[in-house]
């Protein structure tokens, strides 16, 4: 214990709650941000200070009584100190347990395979677990390399946060088909919230999700929105864990919305058993076609050039070749 | 050749040089940080870096073709005889990485990667460094760059080593080579709101261009005789510049340090020549007379 402590105390930085007094003590929640794939400005952090995200979480923390810790190294996920935590929030890319030097993603220390299963152990019987955009462009392989074979497939963390991940258009004001405003957090969205923001396109939805927010996706732009309406905001159970997804959060902007921060914080408080939700699922009535995707609707086409071409055409990268083949 | 060199975009060529008769020169500018990383040179996702957007600007202003990279597996032989100079604005031992969360994930460059980069300086390339290349690469295999006794070879050929740096300050300058490219218009009185970088063990056939004047300086890296910030020195038969300055964006906004920036790479490149005879002991003939006390970043209680 004294090293973990010790180990917090030197590779963490803790947002201390005001409050001096509470029931029950502040919940615990381990803000996970590494980028093993593209790390989006809003989660770098210059030098030692924390990144965009981190510091509107710690002011919501403050303010709401929840002890964010934040890190993005992975060898944090041992099973002493997954167990100090109430929860994991995740605003993660990539395979955390592998990462190539491709430029891609930060430099932070790799979770390793046991952590991972350790991680996904304790959200299984009984942590809470909050993903937010990027979180489910993670793991987004089956298996990690070296990782045991278990027949199934989708990878278990995919399966955990209840949903695949296709790909986005430009950021673009959303449409939405339903909101259960019972959700905590949900109870003051006004009907026509229009932020502007990525939204992503899935796949393989769980169908024991309780979909909270759900996507008018007709009205978008992009190829990858040729499909019926399907959720962007969800709870499920993850044995006795709590699990809690939000598409939201890509742009810079909405971290200083007040109606995205309260969805959050419904979210954080409920998965941390803060406050309790009905999650029955419902996603087979609420968004009974989610899982029909039409062709052109299963990859990712540009409507434009991309923008490093348009905005800089003199901009000339010397890449690795592995890089040129993927461009 | 193999086509590793990839063209973003169409190749257009530069507009506006079209009477023009030399080709522009092409210069590598190579920012992977192995260490700290700056703000200026961090990219958001594929986007190019604050640093690189200036670049380009400078780029198609003097006309000077950039080629932008962080990867450090390209310096190869063949890779590094395409172009005419490397401009580095690098940090950290870019042949050796801990995954500690400092600096970014662009690929390594190979011992033999970089000993080939300083071979080709030798045999006549370019190599311009800016800010934090004076704290790339550790002195021998240190990890440290205040302990450890044996200058590296990168920083022979840069011409000095890396101690540290206190907080962002006004720096002044004293100019002593203002016929130097891009020194020309400097003003005499030239001072600069920079991260100035404390640097010891300068090589004595330096050729100084301009010298931090450190009476009026606040830390306890600056206690000590005045030091070369701008240089420039022949590494056989390459042409080698150094500029301390280029912290943050504010710097780069400043048109008289881009100034020297261009007039730096114009001379190492070739494209114009300047009398770079050593001068370190008369510029600054106690530069290398260091107190203790300034050997080492000691914080002010009142930072954090």
């Amino acid at each position: 214990m004294k090293a973990i402590l010790i180990l917090l105390a030197l590779e963490l930085i803790f947002a201390r709650p005001v409050q001096a007094e509470s029931v029950s003590g502040p919940k615990k929640v381990l803000f996970f941000s590494k980028a093993a794939s593209w790390e989006k400005r809003i989660i770098h952090r210059t030098g030692n200070e924390l990144s965009l995200i981190e510091r509107a979480a710690q002011k919501l923390g403050q303010e709401n009584n929840i002890e964010f810790t934040f890190s993005k190294d992975g060898t944090i996920f041992t099973p002493e100190n997954i167990a100090v935590f109430d929860a994991f929030f995740f605003f993660t890319s990539g395979d955390l347990t592998s990462q190539h030097r491709n430029g891609r993603g930060d430099n932070f220390p790799l979770m390793t395979l046991d952590g991972k299963k350790a991680f996904l152990d304790a959200i299984q019987n009984g942590k809470g677990f909050i993903g937010c955009n990027t979180a489910v462009y993670t793991f987004i392989e089956r298996l990690s390399p070296g990782e045991k074979d278990t027949g199934t497939n989708a990878s278990r963390y995919t399966r955990m946060i209840g949903a695949g991940y296709i790909g986005h258009n430009e950021v673009q004001p959303g449409y939405f088909t339903y909101m259960d405003h019972s959700f905590p957090g949900m109870e003051s969205v006004p009907s026509d919230y229009r932020p502007l923001d990525q939204w992503y396109s899935f796949r393989e939805f769980m169908p024991d999700l309780h979909v909270i927010m759900a996507l008018d996706s007709p009205k978008l732009v992009g190829n990858l929105y040729g499909r019926q309406s399907y959720p962007i905001i969800w709870a499920r159970m993850e044995g006795k864990g709590r699990v809690f997804y939000t598409t939201m959060g890509h742009t810079a902007e909405m971290w200083r919305d007040p109606v995205f921060l309260q969805m959050l914080l419904g979210g954080i408080k409920w998965a941390t058993g803060t406050v309790d939700a009905d999650v029955t699922p419902n996603m087979m009535t609420i968004t009974p076609h989610a899982n029909e995707i039409p062709d052109g609707a299963k990859r990712f086409i540009a409507s434009n050039p991309p923008k490093v071409h348009s905005q800089f055409p003199n901009f000339k990268v010397w890449l690795p070749e592995s890089e040129t083949r993927s461009r | 050749m193999k086509i590793l060199l990839l063209c973003l975009g169409l190749a257009s060529p530069v507009i506006g040089f079209a009477d023009e008769p030399a080709s522009p020169k092409r210069v590598l500018v190579f920012s992977k940080s192995a260490g700290y990383e700056h703000a200026i040179v961090y990219r958001d996702t594929a986007w190019p870096s604050f640093l690189e957007r200036e670049m380009l600007k400078i780029g198609i202003r003097h006309n000077i073709d950039f080629i932008f990279s962080k990867d450090g597996s390209l310096f190869t032989p063949e890779n590094i005889a395409t172009f005419d100079a490397f401009l580095f604005y690098t940090s950290g031992d870019l042949t050796h990485q801990p995954r500690d969360g400092q600096g970014d994930n662009y690929p390594l460059m190979t011992l033999e990667g970089k000993n080939a980069l300083l071979k080709a300086i030798q045999d006549g390339k370019g190599f311009i460094g800016v800010h934090s290349a004076v704290a790339t690469f550790p002195r021998s295999s240190s990890t440290s760059f205040q302990d450890s006794p044996a200058i590296d070879p990168y920083h022979e050929m840069l011409g000095a080593q890396f101690i540290g740096h206190n907080r962002e300050q006004n720096g002044p300058l004293i100019l002593v080579d203002r016929k130097f490219p891009g020194m020309e218009a400097v003003p005499p009185d030239f001072a600069a709101f920079d991260e100035w970088p404390a640097m010891k063990n300068f090589a004595q056939d330096l050729h100084v261009i301009a010298v931090l004047d450190c009476r009026e300086m606040t830390g306890n890296l600056y206690q000590r005789p005045n030091f070369p910030v701008v240089w420039a020195r022949m590494e056989n038969k390459g042409r080698v510049f150094f500029t301390a300055m280029g912290h943050d964006e504010e710097i780069w906004k400043n048109s008289i340090f881009r100034q020297m920036l261009v007039g730096g790479v114009q001379w190492a490149t070739g494209q114009i020549d300047a009398d770079v005879t050593p001068n370190i002991k008369t510029a600054t003939p106690h530069a290398s007379e260091i107190p203790l006390t300034a050997l080492k970043v000691i914080h002010s209680p009142a930072l954090k």
